[in-house]
């Protein structure tokens, strides 16, 4: 293997791949990363058999080739690096890897190509293409809903649906649900279903940072696997394990009808619960809240967001609804679920719909209809 | 009132009310009865925490059927002549109080056969009256049947407490029996499931591992000793100082294999594990002392519970040199001497033989005494403000603080954490997190038990629960401290754990640390500085930084004086 490369591009490339590298393993190969000539290109892969990822890095091949050697040290050498151009050459059967940059130069000791668990591919099943901004978005509001204890896995994923021109994401860790619909940039032919972990899609947010391309999807479910394709500054690939199991039947969980429904302004109800949340702390993490229609008619009606604890004391604010229909009543939540719902809608307005002490919260942005969210109450004293 | 003899039923019936208290007195005269006779397999079954049904099964010699209506009378029994005989006692029954008192109470029926007669034989009573007797049909050995205790006494039979209850105390007395003679084969079924069954093996090894499980079995220490004059043996096993108990139940002391009770004893052994166990825990032991059956006064206590010893002092002595060469060979580490000036210092209390670094001033203090009372200056100490360096094999936090290091156990700190969370929270109604679905739960009927005990207090804690037919039940809810597991597995974590700590216990301390320590921080996760800092500083703010619920230690500390000398530079 021979082949020159830019330090920049080799850099980043090692960077993205890096995070699929496996940190304490019972495979220590799965440590090293991947290096082949792929037409005229380098291509870098890592895997730590959950998640694969693939990036290639533009080069001036000159001999095919391909060696495995410890991720770690590699980028670190490549990072202390000028940018400038970098030989990099493995001469056959020595399994020695050399590397000259300017002055500077360095052998480093890999293993077998041969070794690397095989990075899967994914070449057949049902693709498709969404924006980044929409991918984004929809991991955004509905991954953290995820359980994150691993004794009931189907739940720690988010079931993706691919359905004509729509796809839909939901994750729901028996507490809450949260269910966001999207577009497609082309209709799929068949419809399909899968579940992601929340986890790998996480970390697909992060890689996407601020690029614009779109994202491909490439799902098998017969081989149980998905695949992201992302365009960006550099193609990468993340492959992923699909989680096996049946999720469960989410949209009868919705309630389809309320007592009381207001709507607030999202800032004002945002910044009434971070100050209860200061309080509920201690109390374990009860904020209450008791919504009261206005008596004369004149003003829409109001919510009294309160907190207490024995030990540290309490507090109490109110948030003015725009609209509010329905009766007064009182309903307690978790703050870390409040929380969650009302900062992945950030701006805007929030429509909340409950119905009884004792029966789930709905929570939708008031301008649209793509995200539904439950939180189901804490049975209180009050 | 003029004094006037008692009409014979009703003296009866209040004798009886001394050696037959509750379903637990019945199954301990019975057992005893089968071991007097030679049993080498005895079956106990009971239905409804024995008020329902108690049988008792043996293989033992039998009664002869012309002696069957004799052991039913006052003061009948085969196993003492003449007065003399009561200064030295080798059976386990010796009043003959036992069969003709639980009669009094009960319908009973008795049949029997010894080994050279052809036909067995069988009584039936009803409060004391024989209703039937004749031969019947039974293979060697006896069977005691008794129903409807205590019908005939209302006012007695409120005293019982609830089957699970009931049932837990039998559990608790076959199983010493079981520890008492491990060469006899015991089985217990309370409603047709067997809570214990040994293999009579002979072993006590094999006896304990069926009674509290291999670890236990495992780590036991062998123990021997005997006085100077010989006269007396001390022989069993105790736990190494790593296995320990929040109660005294796990003591098991047999004068000739009698279990007994003595306040005294039990002192004894817990004394020589000074210093060597967390506040207010307790070793695990199976001792027997043998004595001379002249020595020993058993007929002090109408249920044969306590006993009085001639020379109790030489059994003590003899008793503690035993335990504590057995901990001392144990030590895996040689004994330091302990840092000049230290509080270890000169007194007898020095001996120190497994721990490595003397406990540190703020724990020990209440090590003193274990049993004792708990010095409150100790306990209530504030924690140190420590800061983080690192963590050790993702399970010890390694904290700087004044004057040392600290080691910091972080489920023991997280458990200390979510125990006074909960406890502050107020009761009786504790929030629960509602589940989106509620979850069928199957429970085993062990933990089915204790969630007909303990369904309240589940309740308050946050869990809400409905039975669901069977041994089903519907889980509507979870404490807030357990939304991060899986609620079901929570649930029968929760049970299991309360059934371990003691079935008839009913403080609600046990719930809430059993809840705490299911949902703990487990050892072997690797935490971020961030998550380390924010666990010590909640440590700190709690009423009792210094022992998690279990009574175990949150922290170890490391003092500076003792680190430079340990290194040589003093
Ligand atoms: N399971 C049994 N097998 C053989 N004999 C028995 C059995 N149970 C009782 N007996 C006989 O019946 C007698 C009376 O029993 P009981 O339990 O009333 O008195 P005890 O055992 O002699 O004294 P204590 O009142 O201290 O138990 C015994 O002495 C014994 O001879
Ligand atoms: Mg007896």
């Amino acid at each position: 293997m021979k082949l020159s490369c830019l330090q920049e591009n080799l850099s980043r490339g090692l960077g993205v791949v890096g995070r699929a590298v496996a940190s304490r393993t019972t495979l220590p190969i799965t440590q090293n990363v991947y290096l082949a000539t792929d037409q005229s290109m380098l291509k870098l892969s890592a895997t730590n058999l959950e998640i694969a990822m693939t990036t290639w890095v533009g080069a001036m091949v000159e001999d095919e080739g391909a060696i495995t050697v410890p991720a770690r040290l590699l980028s670190e050498f490549v990072n202390s690096l000028p940018s400038e151009r970098i030989d990099i050459e493995l001469q056959p059967g020595s399994g020695v890897l050399q590397l000259r940059c300017g002055r500077t130069e360095a052998n480093i000791n890999g293993a077998d190509a041969g070794e690397f668990p095989p990075i899967p591919t994914v070449d057949e099943g049902v693709a498709a293409s969404v924006e980044t901004a929409t991918l984004k978005e929809a991991i955004a509001r509905v991954a953290f809903a995820a359980a994150t204890e691993e004794s009931r896995p189907v739940l720690t994923g988010v079931e993706i649906k691919l359905e004509g021109d729509r796809f839909s994401m939901a994750a729901a860790d028996g507490f809450r649900l949260a269910v966001h619909h999207g577009s497609l940039r082309e209709p799929v032919d068949s419809e399909t279903k899968v579940i992601v972990p929340a986890r790998v899609l996480n970390e697909l947010n992060r890689l996407l940072g601020d690029q614009t391309d779109p994202v491909e999807i490439m799902m098998t479910p017969a081989k149980g696997q998905v695949l992201f394709r992302t365009q960006g500054s550099q193609t990468v690939e993340t492959v992923s394990q699909l989680l096996q199991g049946t999720f469960p039947n989410y949209e009868q969980l919705i309630p389809q009808s309320y007592q009381t429904r207001a709507v607030f302004d999202l800032p004002s109800l945002l910044r009434a619960t971070r100050t209860a949340a200061i309080f509920a702390r201690d109390g374990s993490n009860i904020i209450r809240m008791e919504t009261q229609p206005a008596e004369n008619g004149e003003a829409p009606g109001k919510v009294i967001i309160s907190a207490r604890s024995e030990e540290v004391g309490d507090n109490q604010d109110e948030v003015e609804a725009e609209s509010l229909d329905g009766v007064e009543g009182k309903i307690a939540f978790n703050s870390r679920y409040l929380l969650d719902v009302l900062s992945v809608l950030e701006r805007g307005r929030v429509t909340i719909e409950t119905a009884s002490s004792s029966s789930p919260g709905v929570f939708r942005p008031t301008d649209s209809e793509d995200y539904i969210h439950v939180v189901m109450p804490m049975f209180v004293q009050w | 009132m003029p004094i006037k003899v008692l009409p014979p039923d009703l003296a009866i019936k209040i004798a009886a009310g001394e050696v037959i208290e509750r379903p637990a007195s019945v199954v301990k005269e019975l057992l005893e009865n089968s071991l007097d006779a030679g049993a080498s397999s005895v079956a106990v079954e009971i239905k409804g925490g024995g008020s329902g049904e108690t049988r008792v099964t043996d293989d033992g010699r039998g009664i002869p059927s012309f002696e069957v209506s004799t052991a039913f009378l006052r003061h009948a029994t085969s196993k003492l002549n003449a007065s003399e005989d009561l200064n030295a006692v080798a059976t386990l029954g010796f009043r003959g109080e036992a069969l003709p008192s639980i009669a009094a109470v009960s319908r009973l029926s008795l049949t029997t056969r010894t080994p050279d007669s052809e036909m067995g034989y069988g009584i039936d009573l009803e409060w004391g009256q024989i209703i039937r007797e004749g031969s019947r049909g039974s293979p060697p050995g006896t069977t005691v049947r008794v129903s409807n205790l205590f019908e005939n006494l209302p006012a007695r039979r409120k005293f019982l407490r609830t089957p699970g209850t009931e049932t837990g105390r039998i559990h608790d007395l076959v199983t010493r029996f079981a520890l008492g003679f491990p060469s006899v084969r015991f089985r217990l079924t309370s409603d047709g499931r067997v809570l214990l069954s040994t293999t009579g093996s002979g072993t006590l090894r094999e006896a304990l591992l069926a009674v509290y499980g291999v670890e236990v079995a495992e780590g036991m220490l062998d123990i021997y000793g005997e006085d100077p004059e010989r006269t007396y043996q001390v022989e069993g096993v105790v736990s190494p100082p790593h296995i320990h108990r929040s109660n005294r139940s796990y003591m098991s002391l047999f004068v000739n294999r009698r279990w007994i009770q003595s306040r005294a004893l039990s002192f004894a052994l817990e004394e020589s594990y000074h210093g060597l166990l967390p506040v207010k825990r307790y070793p695990v032991a199976a001792i027997n002392i043998s004595i001379p059956y002249a020595d020993v006064d058993v007929n002090s206590h109408p249920a044969k519970r306590e006993v009085r010893f001639h020379h109790e002092g030489t059994i003590f002595s003899t008793l503690q040199r035993a335990v504590r060469a057995a901990l001392i060979a144990d030590s895996p580490v040689p004994p330091i001497q302990p840092p000049p000036g230290s509080r270890f210092d000169g007194s007898s209390s020095a001996y120190h033989p497994s721990s490595f670094f003397p406990r540190s001033a703020f724990t020990g203090a209440s090590r003193d005494y274990p049993g004792g009372p708990v010095d409150a200056a100790a306990t209530t100490q504030p924690a140190p403000s420590l800061k983080v360096v690192g963590q050790v094999k993702a399970t010890y936090i390694v904290a700087e603080g004044p004057d040392g290091m600290y080691l910091v156990d972080q489920h023991a700190a997280h458990e200390r954490v979510l125990f006074d969370r909960i406890k502050q929270q107020s009761a009786p109604a504790r929030p629960g997190e509602l589940l989106l679905e509620p979850i069928t739960v199957e429970l085993t009927p062990g933990q089915a038990e204790v969630m007909q005990e303990k369904a309240n207090m589940l309740c308050q804690y946050g869990f809400a629960i409905e039975p669901f037919g069977d041994n089903s039940y519907l889980l509507r809810a979870v404490p807030v401290v357990m939304t991060g597991q899986d609620p079901a597995q929570a649930l029968l974590t929760v049970l299991d754990l309360v059934a371990l700590e003691n079935l008839s216990n009913t403080q609600e301390d046990v719930l809430a640390a059993s809840i705490a320590c299911h949902s703990a921080i487990r050892a072997g996760k690797t935490l971020t500085n961030d998550e380390m800092i924010a666990l010590l500083d909640q440590l700190e703010a709690t009423a009792n930084p210094h022992t998690c619920p279990h009574g175990r230690p949150t922290m170890l500390h490391f003092s500076a004086a003792h680190m430079e000398q340990e290194f040589g530079r003093t």
